[in-house]
């Protein structure tokens, strides 16, 4: 079966705006656009630049632009495309392209990186493991399926607005340390994501949650961020009250 | 680029990657035997002859994938033969190593880690053998 596929080209050493170039693709219904990627650069145009690695969902490399969504070109097929087996594949939207469709990550690890995405706990560690809870484990369990594929974060309008703004990814992974009792830093992390360059930056408008490849509701797992601030916030209020009449 | 030169000419290296594929799937998967290998052996040869002509059409120095399987397919090359030369000195059976014409495991013979080295100048690999430390599992006869 005969496929179309129009690809955004881009080489910064040739071009000086991007273009898109068209190919045909003989593929069955049940190849990945990856595959189908791969086809092309075999035996079309060996030139093409695009990211992959694992090809099966696991290693978040290849997020790209299929159709006008974000989608990981190794977990779609042709035949999930309504679009009579046409397709137009992009690089991810908002960060700056490097090369055809791949696209500087810099940024995105950077804000990743400022959230602290480690575990932060000053005690020595014990014989075996630190033990987890098995109710919190199965709360914070979505967070640990992220691919960090940058899906989330490329989709993000606020991302757009604000370059400043952590970015769904980041939050998502913030909100699996905030809310594992391993971690001391909870105050600390809380006191970042406090801003509106934090959670507070999330409209609420599920554009990650939409996107998310793996299925994680990123959106609602912000929003148990946002809900833990307001909760410390009330207590500190009470406490400060509590205290001032103490001292009347 | 100066690992593949601008001077070669032939093919690209697809059409060699797909026939190592083949070849490996055919021959040296979990159920192998001497004419297999032996046969597998011949044909990479062939397709390293080839290797040699290899061509790289994209020359620039930004995210150059396709550089990228031409390098890829050179080790791809030397991972195979060397894959198929142990299956090849194993003439035995253990785990996923299983030759039609050795059926039972020789402790006696083949209690040891196979290993390639592809020091020399014409990077001819060379068979050598390593002694194995047995820790809490003991070797065992697969009985499933």
């Amino acid at each position: 079966m005969k496929c179309k596929f129009i690809i955004y080209r881009f080489d910064p050493a040739k071009d000086t705006a991007p273009h898109f170039d068209e190919y045909e693709v003989e593929a069955e219904p049940s190849d990945k656009i990856l595959d189908c990627l791969n086809k092309i650069r075999w035996e079309h145009d060996p030139t093409l630049a695009y990211r992959f690695s694992c090809a099966h969902g696991i290693c978040g490399s290849d997020a790209l632009m299929i159709n006008g969504r974000v989608e990981l070109a190794c977990q779609k097929l042709v035949m999930d495309f309504k679009t009579a087996n046409n397709f137009v594949i992009e690089p991810l939207p908002f960060f700056n392209v490097v090369k055809d469709l791949v696209v500087d990550l810099k940024p995105f690890f950077n804000k990743h990186r400022r959230i602290k995405p480690y575990l932060i706990n000053p005690d020595a560690p014990p014989d075996k493991e630190r033990l987890q809870d098995r109710q919190i484990q199965e709360f914070i369990e979505p967070a640990l399926r992220c691919i960090l594929c940058a899906s989330c974060t490329a989709s993000c309008p606020i991302n757009r607005v604000n370059e400043n703004y952590a970015g769904p990814a980041a939050l998502l992974r913030a909100f699996r340390y905030v809310f594992d009792p391993r971690d001391t830093a909870t105050d600390e992390r809380i006191e970042s994501l406090n801003s509106e360059d934090g959670a507070w930056g999330c409209r609420t408008m599920w554009w990650c949650t939409d996107v998310c490849p793996k299925g994680i509701p990123v959106t609602k797992c912000i929003g148990q961020i946002k809900r833990l601030i307001k909760e410390k916030d009330k207590l500190k209020n009470a406490l400060g009250e509590y205290m001032e009449d103490k001292n009347v | 680029m100066e690992v593949c030169p601008n001077t070669r000419t032939g093919e690209n290296p697809n059409g060699i990657l797909g026939q190592l594929q083949q070849i490996m799937m055919d021959n040296v998967s979990v159920f192998r035997n001497a004419d297999g290998l032996n046969n597998a052996l011949k044909k990479i040869a062939e397709l390293k002859d080839r290797y040699k002509k290899v061509k790289v059409v994209d020359k620039g120095n930004c995210f150059n994938r396709n550089l990228l399987d031409v390098l890829e397919l050179g080790h791809m090359l030397e991972l195979a033969e060397v894959i198929t030369l142990g299956a090849l000195k194993r003439e035995e059976s253990r785990g996923a190593h299983y030759r039609e014409d050795f059926s039972k495991r020789d402790d006696e013979k083949f209690l040891h880690h196979t290993l390639f080295r592809c020091s020399g100048k014409d990077r001819e690999p060379e068979y050598f053998t390593k002694s194995v430390s047995i820790t809490r599992f003991e070797p065992k006869e697969r009985k499933y």
